[in-house]
């Protein structure tokens, strides 16, 4: 859920140039490169069939598209870690480029990766751009593989099943497998995520809300084994905001009795919730329930001013109604923001029961549309 | 004080001659040390902001061999090895403006250049960014140049790459928004599949930028992943060594600066010690007036230093001027003989024009501070006579001689050294000057008794009078002849080294060119040598006349000495060595060739290296490492970089490209040439790539007039000697013969015709010029010796044959004879006009 900030990066990693005027969302950044159309490539008007593992991989006829995990890990000693790893696809022009050099590809690449480390307090992120030419960076179905420079996701050896990631920079290493312990969950209708009130502005979108893993960290040196709960998020798109929209909570939480919630609150620039805000729930058999955008409802507890300016929620009390459940969440660290050329909180969670005030489960949340677009680098 | 200050005022108005000569003087001298300085120095930041544009911030660059760096190894080394920080490029050349512009073509890819160096990515906002990465032939242009050019962000421009048209649509400034950049001049910049496109390499790239740690262990393991003949190098070493490549050529540009400096000072002397000497009797008056001698003193220097304010000034106006067309010969030469210096912005560096200034005050005030001196010191009454100044004089000239010569034999001794440096071999050069300059009034009264003794016998009593006349006032005449003959003997030295470059290369042509009629494609810049079509050389060695062919392939490896350009030949005739060899039989060295396992290397490349025969070089191939030996070091002129050369048998058993660069045709005796070159063009009419089609006759017409060019600067530089020379020989002469008026007055009022006055004034300057002239031939034989074997070899590595005609000696001494009469001049139509009385009324 994170694709203006996607795109707004990679505008600005083109251009370098400060667009902190350009809207919180980068909305004003990415109407220069769409307008006056889409580009040629498609749009998200209606609910398709989704296939595995044909699905897992690129959908090059659509303009953007993402492979965001995100999760919870335990170490030894109760050390805590949270992890984000987001790979983002952009094509800058739909179809073959059809010209002699090979550097000639269409899409424009960029990831993301973060460590949130509890215990030392310490948020680190770093970002990755590049492009789908010579093997630099891409996407592939069969067998799966994302991958941008040394950073990679990709099959295991008979194609499926867990997933291998990797990445390193700068002292940090991490090393996952992911097993899914729930079948993918086609989110909105059928998989078709209305963003915005205009057909077509909405994405194919679904996710693997329970994943195991499993793994090394390395950290300042010290190999340290892991292990957690993972959520991965699958969506591609042309289009999804609309100009009145400023940017959206989206709350990703894993309970330990089983059961996982998505719910994503799109925020209108006047301060309102767009109607098209919804979530999902999902029960431990992997059975899963639409929530529709009256039926959760979500408080803010408390604020948190970035250093680089902006000022995001910090904890929530989330009603479900349906379930009549309510819950409260909390940042394990206030500092979560990931600031690159796009800028967002991102950042992992604990979820306590409301009436009992006794921890329930963990997850991640993602803030965006609270600060100024660009920002110097800070992980890099 | 204001008095005195008022009664040198006077003194000028009622002489602005002499105003404006000092004033000129100054101005001459300091125009012609900054002018040069300027020059160099814009040429050196230009290189500098060059290599700086294209590089940045990186620590490491891989490079590969003549065929490039394959694309996949970026790919492996981001991928695999996690190398993040690291960048392709790809370079090569284009023309715009019809030829006349030349444009450095740089691909990036700007995904990578985020973690190097940014500044290009800066450049094309969003939309820009994605036309330069998803359309052909997009690009972003140096501000500057698309001034110069007329093109506009969203024009097309044509230029040509590789002897191909295209059209460049040029979608930025590479400034973005930012300022023009003098230091971005004729770049253009565009993603790296637009630039490999446009070369036609693709699948390849040039370079590959990298920021390493200090990490010796991490360049090892890359070194271990490079192809056969790519390099990993530190990106300090890869800049120096192409700085180095200029540093002969700029060290020669900073001693004719020098040389600038020492007729400048000579000038400036002259002018100012003429000005004082000039006012002796007033200055005498003032002091019978009581002014004391500190006031005098102070007054003068203060004098002095105005007047080198007010020349500096002047001069540094000039010198700017100056300077820009300069530029434009430094610039021309190092593309003609270096590499394309795109950069051409003139730059002006406010501290060479400060040290302009100071020069020009300095100078002003020591040389006026003896005259001053002289001056102040003096008794009033003493300072009517001249006698008392030249019997002083006269005394320390043999100390004068004995300094010169003591100077002359450490200039011997410096430039016989063995050691390879320049900067004793030019100090040699200057000690030579200084020395010979020491010696010239000893020289002078010795040609005075003979030339006196020469007019008794034909008792012509004007001459007689004239030359003792010249003799009598040795410390003035002295110096005006020491400085005209410097300056004419460096005109005869500079003169006869390029004569004798000119012959040697004239006759090196005729040896190397011995093929009728070579094919080959236009190039922009020597170094940069693009392949021909395959099977070109047996569709030319069909055509109706032609004998045989042969073929050379020219590129630029990479070595265990840096960077070489290796050549290798094919000839098809054996009998006549290709080139003349140093210390060896060329015809035997030759016949061996096509067998040898082993390779040839120019004398400047061997110079350069310290390459004897029989060491060996190590050269990276398309296989790995090969290590050849030595077998001949042979004469060459073609670059200062030097060369290696190998069989094209024994380059195919290395490199794998099957390419050539030229072919040579050897026509049938008899054949009409000008039918088989008109048979070569129709059938290369048919290919897609332009090639040059050129006679031995034309290369050579070509080669010539590009060594014309090279040299012409030195020509400029040699003239503008010549000409500081002359007004300090016309302010010298001036002051010379005022102190003469009484002499003359007397002379007239004893019966000497106006007309007569006139002849002697003449006659004593056309005597000095010939003393001049004269004795500027064995000095000036001497400098081109010592030019000729010891400073070029030492800059160039070239040996050149020593070739002196006597025309130019000729031609020195009437060039000495005529500025010193020109010089005569105005002092005889005084001497004409001027009544007796009224100069000897001033007595």
């Amino acid at each position: 859920m994170n694709f203006k900030f996607w795109l707004s990066g990679i505008i600005f990693t083109l251009t370098l140039i400060s667009c902190s005027q350009q809207e919180q969302t980068g909305e004003g950044v990415a109407a220069e490169l769409r307008a006056p159309d889409y580009a040629g490539f498609e749009r998200a008007y209606a609910p398709k069939p989704f296939n595995f593992p044909a699905d897992h991989g690129p959908h090059p006829d659509f303009r953007d598209e993402w492979w965001y995990v995100t999760g919870n890990l335990d170490g030894p000693d109760g050390r805590r870690f949270g992890f984000q790893i987001t790979f983002f696809r952009h094509g800058m022009k739909r179809g073959n480029p059809d010209r002699p050099s090979n550097w000639a590809g269409q899409d424009a690449n960029m990831a993301h990766f973060a460590l949130t480390d509890v215990e030392g307090q310490k948020y680190t992120s770093f970002q990755r751009i590049s492009r789908s030419a010579i093997g630099l960076a891409g996407a592939q179905a069969e067998p799966f593989k994302v991958w941008l420079d040394d950073w990679r996701m990709e099959a295991a050896a008979g194609g499926g099943f867990p997933w291998h990631f990797r990445a390193s920079q700068d002292g940090i290493e991490l090393d996952l497998e992911f097993d899914p312990r729930k079948p993918p969950v086609l989110n909105g209708n059928q998989g078709l995520s209305q963003k915005s009130a205009e057909p077509g502005n909405a994405s194919y979108y679904y996710s693997i809300t329970r994943m195991g893993a499993k793994g090394m960290l390395k950290l300042s040196g010290k190999e340290i084994p892991v292990n957690g709960l993972a959520w991965l998020d699958r969506e591609w798109s042309t289009s999804m905001l609309a100009d009145y929209q400023a940017g959206w909570d989206w709350f990703s939480l894993q309970l330990d009795d089983g059961t996982d919630l998505m719910y994503f609150r799109l925020r209108h620039k006047d301060g309102t919730d767009d109607p098209t805000s919804s979530g999902v729930l999902i029960a431990e058999d992997g059975h899963s329930t639409r929530l529709a955008h009256d039926e959760v409802s979500v408080a803010a507890l408390g604020s948190w001013e970035s250093p680089a300016g902006g000022r995001y929620p910090s904890g929530w009390r989330l009603t479900i109604k349906p379930t009549r459940r309510i819950i409260e969440v909390r940042p394990v660290l206030a500092d979560q923001e990931f600031r690159h050329d796009a800028r967002y909180w991102e950042g992992a969670v604990d979820v306590f029961d409301a009436a009992t005030g006794k921890p329930n489960g963990r997850g991640y949340v993602e803030l965006t549309g609270y600060a100024p677009g660009k920002v110097e680098k800070s992980g890099q | 004080m204001a008095i005195l200050a008022r009664a040198n005022r006077r003194h000028f108005l009622r002489h602005p001659l002499q105003l404006l000569l000092a004033i000129v003087g100054v101005a001459l001298g300091v125009a012609m040390v900054v002018s040069i300085d300027l020059a160099a120095e814009s040429t050196h930041r230009a290189f500098a902001l060059s290599m700086q544009a294209l590089t940045g911030r990186y620590t490491h660059h891989i490079t590969g061999g003549p065929a490039g760096l394959p694309e996949s190894l970026f790919t492996r080394l981001r991928v695999v090895e996690g190398l993040r920080e690291s960048a392709p490029a790809i370079e090569g050349y284009a023309t715009a403006n019809g030829g006349t512009l030349t444009l450095t073509l740089a691909g990036f890819d700007p995904f990578s250049e985020r973690n190097l160096r940014s500044r290009f990515v800066k450049a094309a906002k969003g939309d820009e960014a994605v036309r330069l990465l998803t359309e052909p032939n997009t690009a972003m242009l140096s501000a500057l140049t698309a001034r110069r050019l007329g093109v506009h962000p969203g024009d097309g421009m044509e230029i040509t790459v590789n002897g191909q048209p295209h059209q460049l649509i040029v979608v930025a400034y590479v400034e973005g928004n930012e300022a023009p950049d003098p230091a971005l001049e004729g770049l253009v910049i565009a993603d790296i599949a637009t630039v490999q496109e446009l070369l036609g390499r693709v699948g390849v790239l040039d370079r590959i930028d990298l920021i390493l740690g200090d990490n010796p262990e991490q360049e090892r393991h890359i070194r271990k992943l490079l192809p056969p003949g790519a390099e990993l190098e530190s990106a300090a070493g890869r800049n120096s060594a192409t700085q180095n490549m200029t540093a002969a050529f700029e060290l020669n540009l900073r001693a004719m600066s020098l040389l600038a400096l020492l007729v400048g000072t000579f000038l400036i002397y002259n002018t100012m010690a003429f000005s004082v000497l000039q006012r002796r009797e007033l200055l005498a008056t003032l002091r019978i007036l009581g002014a004391t001698r500190g006031q005098l003193l102070r007054e003068i220097l203060l004098e002095a230093a105005l007047l080198g304010l007010f020349g500096g000034l002047l001069g540094l106006a000039f010198g700017v001027l100056a300077a820009q067309g300069l530029l434009q010969m430094v610039t021309r030469t190092i593309n003609d003989i270096y590499f394309v210096l795109t950069v051409t912005e003139f730059m002006l560096d406010p501290m060479i024009l400060l040290r302009g200034l100071a020069l020009g005050v300095a100078a002003a005030v020591i040389a006026a501070l003896g005259p001053a001196l002289e001056a102040a010191w003096a008794t009033p009454l003493a300072s009517r006579a001249r006698s008392g100044v030249e019997n002083t004089a006269r005394r320390g000239l043999p100390w004068l001689a004995v300094g010169g010569i003591l100077a002359m034999a450490i200039a011997t001794g410096l430039l016989q050294a063995d050691s390879p440096g320049l900067i004793p071999a030019i100090a040699g050069v200057f000690l030579l000057l200084l020395g010979y300059g020491l010696l010239t009034p000893m020289l002078l009264l010795g040609f005075a008794a003979f030339t006196v003794g020469l007019a008794r016998l034909g008792n012509a009593w004007l001459v007689r009078l004239a030359v003792r006349g010249v003799a009598a006032s040795v410390s003035r005449a002295g110096l005006a002849i020491a400085a005209l003959t410097i300056a004419v003997a460096v005109s005869v030295g500079v003169g006869s080294m390029i004569e004798s470059f000119r012959g040697t290369i004239a006759e090196w042509l005729d040896q190397i060119l011995q093929a009728d009629i070579y094919v080959a494609t236009p190039s922009t810049a020597a170094r940069f040598s693009p392949p021909l079509p395959d099977g070109l050389q047996q569709q030319l060695a069909k055509i109706e006349g032609v004998d045989r062919t042969g073929t050379g392939r020219r590129m630029v490896i990479p070595t265990s000495l840096g960077e070489s350009e290796l050549l290798a030949l094919d000839p098809p005739y054996l009998d006549k060595p290709g080139f003349r060899f140093k210390h060896a039989d060329g015809k035997a060295l030759w016949l061996g060739f096509p067998t040898m396992e082993a390779v040839f290397v120019s004398e400047p490349y061997a110079q350069r290296h310290g390459l004897q025969v029989g060491d060996r070089v190590e050269l990276a191939s398309d296989s790995g490492l090969v290590a050849l030996p030595v077998a001949g070091i042979f004469f060459d002129y073609r670059s200062d970089q030097g060369l290696i050369v190998m069989h094209r048998s024994l380059y195919d058993r290395y490199w794998k490209d099957g390419v050539n660069t030229s072919v040579g045709l050897y026509l049938q005796p008899g054949a009409d040439g000008g039918a088989v070159k008109r048979e070569v063009e129709r059938v290369l009419a048919g290919g897609r790539q332009p090639l040059l089609v050129r006679s031995n006759r034309e290369i050579r017409a070509a080669s010539l007039e590009t060594f014309e060019r090279t040299f012409a600067i030195t020509q400029v530089l040699r003239l503008l000697a010549v000409g500081v020379a002359f007004v300090g020989i016309l302010s010298a002469l001036m002051a010379f013969q005022y102190e003469r008026r009484r002499e003359i007055a007397v002379l007239r009022a004893t019966g000497l015709t106006p007309m007569q006055a006139g002849w002697l004034v003449l006659l004593q300057t056309g005597f000095m010029g010939l003393t001049a002239g004269l004795l500027s031939i064995p000095l000036g034989l001497a400098v081109a010796v010592a030019l000729v074997r010891v400073i070029n070899l030492r800059s160039f590595g070239w040996t050149m044959d020593l070739m002196v005609s006597l025309p130019p000696l000729f031609t020195a001494v009437a060039l000495a004879v005529v500025a010193a009469l020109l010089a005569g001049l105005y002092p005889a139509y005084q001497v004409m006009r001027v009544e007796p009385s009224a100069s000897l009324r001033e007595e």
